[in-house]
Order: structure tokens, then C-alpha cells, then sequence
């Protein structure tokens, strides 16, 4: 039934953040009680040429209701950490699989661990955004640069009251700006 | 750097002890092959032009009732032994953070959620009924389209995800097709031919053009590794058949479209390119173009 497995930290990174359980049947907060970042489009040239790092999500005529049902569902695609992703394995089909999660070990050495302190964060980024922006992509939505402070903002490590935010941000009225398409 | 740290992900110490039984055999070329009436097998061909990366498929199939009931025995039975161990986890965790707040200290531990049989996390390795085909192992040889003959258990299937077919990668749920794919039968006694799977990396644009749509998602979708698209092309009257592979016994495929699901062991996700006639996308909505309804999918 168990499994001994152990595996470098390089996968911990690959993981990304913890990818809570989101519930799609919750209500969603009201969009009133939302604070929003401050979301003017960026002249900042730094700002737009890193827009394919640090982006929000915006769809036209997109309503709230309808972006925080997106956001809840897409952020189940989070990955989630340390989990063992190797085949074969089982899938019951008619429920959520479990994951099988690793312990990390630091056995690179100074120098590896000296690399993945120097990557892993745009590592980690970008294995928690891909799920996401595919998800959101293939329901029209598209990304806008914003400068990586107010990214930060929206994204609150994927906590679940950003699912809201970013479901506000995503149904206000288009932004003066180019999109991100990187 | 990406590619040393990519390095040092694919030669990770591994100690994976599987139960499973294999249910999948690839037959290989020079083998005669034979029918067993208890097995199903699956045909199909692998288009894969020069400079195309090589994806193999990864295919569901799902549980039998019996085999659900040997899961759900065996979770409740996990979840009866682990539960007293995560209450009292979590009591010490809260005690922790009460006694730090009383103090005036800041508390940065973990408070895991109340525990509960339906969060329960469970890996069951009894039965592996996700597998990839290893595409090192063809049936027949041919310049950019190999063909595949597997022997697998009867049953209902879905063609779950892609991984990279390169031999120096652990095989991996790479991409899984959470956002629509197909699925089809499987007959005992029966060779279903599945027609052509199609896979290429998708950040970059595919010069394969039934995945246009699906690739070309740029520099910024690519992780550690690219993420993957791929497809099916349904079998036409004048595929080739290899030698050796006995006529009689080969049907068609029936594909169906099938809906979203989760799977949280996913490295990336994506859905496969539209079948026409099969399946279909239209934003949030994955169709099935044979009933014009709405594909179904799984929690």
C-alpha cells in the first residue's frame, strides 16, 4: 500500500505552492467588499516587456459570478507540492485521485541548493501560472501586464479570497492596453 | 540552468516499490501476434514528422465496480487507521498556536484542515490503470509514422494525457487532457483501431496542422518543461494495416468526447485538439458533437 520514495528538491519547486482545495459550490463573496490593486495600465516599458511574467486576467462581458466560477475551477488545476507524478498509476475516475506526496531532500549540495535558490522562485511561478492561464485561455480570457507588485496583490499565493479579486479585476470594464501575448 | 535543473528532476533517486500488475504490453515488431480472447488490444499510428518532439499517449481506463469496491474498501480501511494520527496532529498543532498567541509570539506553523474521510488523501497501488504507451516499442517502422499494437485489459477508456516519449525522461503524467479529450471502447477479442495520435510540444507553433490550434502558446508557458498538445485522427478506410496484424480482428474506434476532470498529479494540463465530428470547443464548453450536447466529464 505504502511507497518509499524519495526525491530532490528540485521537484518541491516544480510544484509550486500549495494548491488548497477549492470548493465551486461556495458562494462568492460580495464583489463590494473586494479591494481591488490599483489596475491603470502601465506606460512603464520594464512593466510591459515582463508581461508574460507578471499579468492579470481580463474577459469582456465577463460578470463576476461568472469570472469567480472560472477562477474556482481553474484553480483546482493548481499543482499540487511534492506530488508523485510517475506512471503507471491509479485514477478511480469517478473521484478526485490521491496524491502520493514526497518528502524533500536537500542532496545537491551548496551548489544545488545555491541554483535553486536562484531559480526555483521563477520556477515556481510559472508551474502554479501555466495550469491556470491554459484554463483561463480556453475560455477567452486574456492577460494584461501589470508591474509585479500589484501581481503579487492579485495573486496573495493563490489564497482563496484571490479567487475573488482576480474574478473582479477580470470583469471590469477593458483596460487601455495592449495585451500580454508571450 | 533550466536544463540542469531539468537534469537533475529526470535522475532523482527513485525507490518505487508497484504492486500493480502491468496491463499494458506493447508487442514489438518480429512478434506473431495472437488474439486472446480475453484481452483487448489497441492499433494506432504514430504521426511524427522530422523535428517533431516525440509524445507518447497516456490512456485511462476506467475502474471496473468490482475494482471500485476493492478502492473504496481499502481507503475506508487507510482512513480508520490514519484518522486517530491527524486528530491529534491537528490538536497539536492549535494547542502550538494557542500557546504561542498567549504568549505574544507570532505563530507560523501548519493548522492542517479538520480531517475527514471525503479529504482524505489515498494512493492506491493495486491496480495502475494510467499508463503510457512506450513508443520505443513499435509494431512497424515507417519514416515518421510508426505503428503501435497494445495489449491491454477489456474495458472503457479515455485518453487521459501525453508525456514526453523521450526514453531519458521517467515516464510522467507530463500533460494530462483535464480539458477535454476522447474516450472509447475496448472489446475483449478485439483490435480497436484507434487511427493516428498526434503530440508536439505547444509553446512553440506545430507544423502538425490538426494542432494549430493548441500550440503556439509561447516562451511563457513553458515551466521547466514545454507543455504538450495532442490528438487523435480517426482511422479511414485506406490506413495502412502492418503485416501481421490479423484484418479479421480490427475494428474501428468509436470515439466519444469527454468532458473536464481533475487529476492533482498533473505536471501541466491541457485538452486535447478538436476531432471534427467528435469533438468541439466553444469557450467554457467542451461538446460533444455527436450528441450536440455538453461532454461529460468527472468530478
Amino acid at each position: 500500500m505504502h511507497r518509499t520514495i524519495v526525491i530532490a528538491a528540485a521537484l518541491a519547486a516544480l510544484s509550486g505552492n500549495a494548491a488548497p482545495a477549492f470548493a465551486q459550490s461556495e458562494a462568492p463573496p460580495d464583489p463590494a467588499t473586494i479591494e481591488l490593486p490599483d489596475l491603470t495600465p502601465s506606460r512603464d516599458p520594464d512593466v510591459i516587456a515582463n508581461g508574460g511574467k507578471h499579468y492579470y486576467f481580463h474577459k469582456a462581458g465577463v460578470s463576476y459570478a461568472e469570472a469567480y466560477e472560472d477562477f474556482s475551477e481553474c484553480y483546482r488545476y493548481l499543482p499540487v507540492p511534492y506530488a508523485d507524478r510517475s506512471l503507471p498509476m491509479f485514477a478511480p475516475w469517478s473521484e478526485r485521485p490521491g496524491v502520493e506526496r514526497f518528502q524533500p531532500a536537500n542532496n545537491y549540495g551548496l551548489v544545488g541548493m545555491g541554483i535553486m535558490a536562484l531559480i526555483g522562485g521563477g520556477i515556481e511561478r510559472r508551474a502554479s501560472q501555466a495550469p491556470v492561464r491554459r484554463c483561463l485561455e480556453t475560455r477567452g480570457y486574456v492577460r494584461y501586464p501589470v508591474a509585479e507588485k500589484i501581481w503579487r496583490q492579485l495573486i496573495d499565493d493563490y489564497s482563496v479570497r484571490s479567487i475573488a479579486v482576480q474574478a473582479k479585476a477580470a470583469s471590469l470594464p477593458a483596460p487601455d492596453a495592449q495585451p500580454v501575448t508571450q | 540552468m533550466r536544463l540542469l535543473l531539468a537534469l537533475l528532476l529526470v535522475f532523482a533517486p527513485f525507490a518505487v516499490a508497484a504492486r500493480a500488475p502491468d496491463e499494458m504490453v506493447e508487442i514489438e515488431a518480429g512478434t506473431a501476434v495472437t488474439v486472446r480472447p480475453d484481452r483487448a488490444y489497441i492499433l494506432f499510428r504514430r504521426v511524427r514528422p522530422e523535428g517533431v518532439l516525440s509524445v507518447e499517449p497516456i490512456f485511462m481506463r476506467i475502474p471496473s465496480a468490482a475494482e471500485m469496491a476493492r478502492y473504496t474498501a481499502a481507503r475506508r480501511q487507510a482512513w480508520a487507521k490514519a484518522e486517530p494520527g491527524l486528530l491529534r496532529h491537528r490538536a497539536a498543532q492549535l494547542r502550538r498556536k494557542a500557546e504561542a498567541e498567549a504568549a505574544g509570539r507570532p505563530y507560523n506553523g501548519e493548522i492542517p484542515p479538520e480531517p475527514s474521510f471525503e479529504t482524505f488523501e489515498f494512493v492506491w497501488d493495486e491496480v495502475a490503470n494510467v499508463r503510457r504507451v512506450d513508443t520505443d516499442r513499435a509494431f512497424a517502422r515507417a519514416p515518421g509514422e510508426n505503428t503501435y499494437l497494445v495489449e491491454i485489459l477489456p474495458g472503457d477508456f479515455v485518453l487521459y494525457g501525453a508525456s514526453y516519449g523521450s526514453a531519458a525522461v521517467k515516464p510522467s503524467l507530463f500533460a494530462c487532457m483535464c480539458l477535454g479529450t476522447v474516450g472509447f471502447q475496448a472489446p475483449a477479442g478485439v483490435i480497436t483501431d484507434l487511427g493516428y495520435f498526434m503530440g508536439d510540444r505547444a509553446d512553440k507553433l506545430s507544423k502538425i496542422p490538426e494542432l494549430k490550434d493548441e500550440t503556439g502558446l509561447g516562451s511563457g508557458s513553458v515551466a521547466i518543461h514545454a507543455p504538450l498538445a495532442a490528438t487523435v485522427r480517426p482511422v479511414r478506410s485506406d490506413s495502412p494495416l502492418p503485416a501481421g496484424i490479423p484484418a479479421s480482428s480490427v475494428r474501428p474506434a468509436r470515439y466519444r468526447a469527454v468532458g473536464r476532470f481533475v487529476d492533482p498529479r498533473a505536471i501541466t494540463i491541457a485538452r486535447l485538439a478538436a476531432v471534427p465530428g467528435i469533438l468541439a470547443y466553444e469557450g467554457r464548453r467542451v461538446i460533444d458533437v455527436q450528441m450536440g450536447t455538453d461532454a461529460k466529464g468527472s468530478h
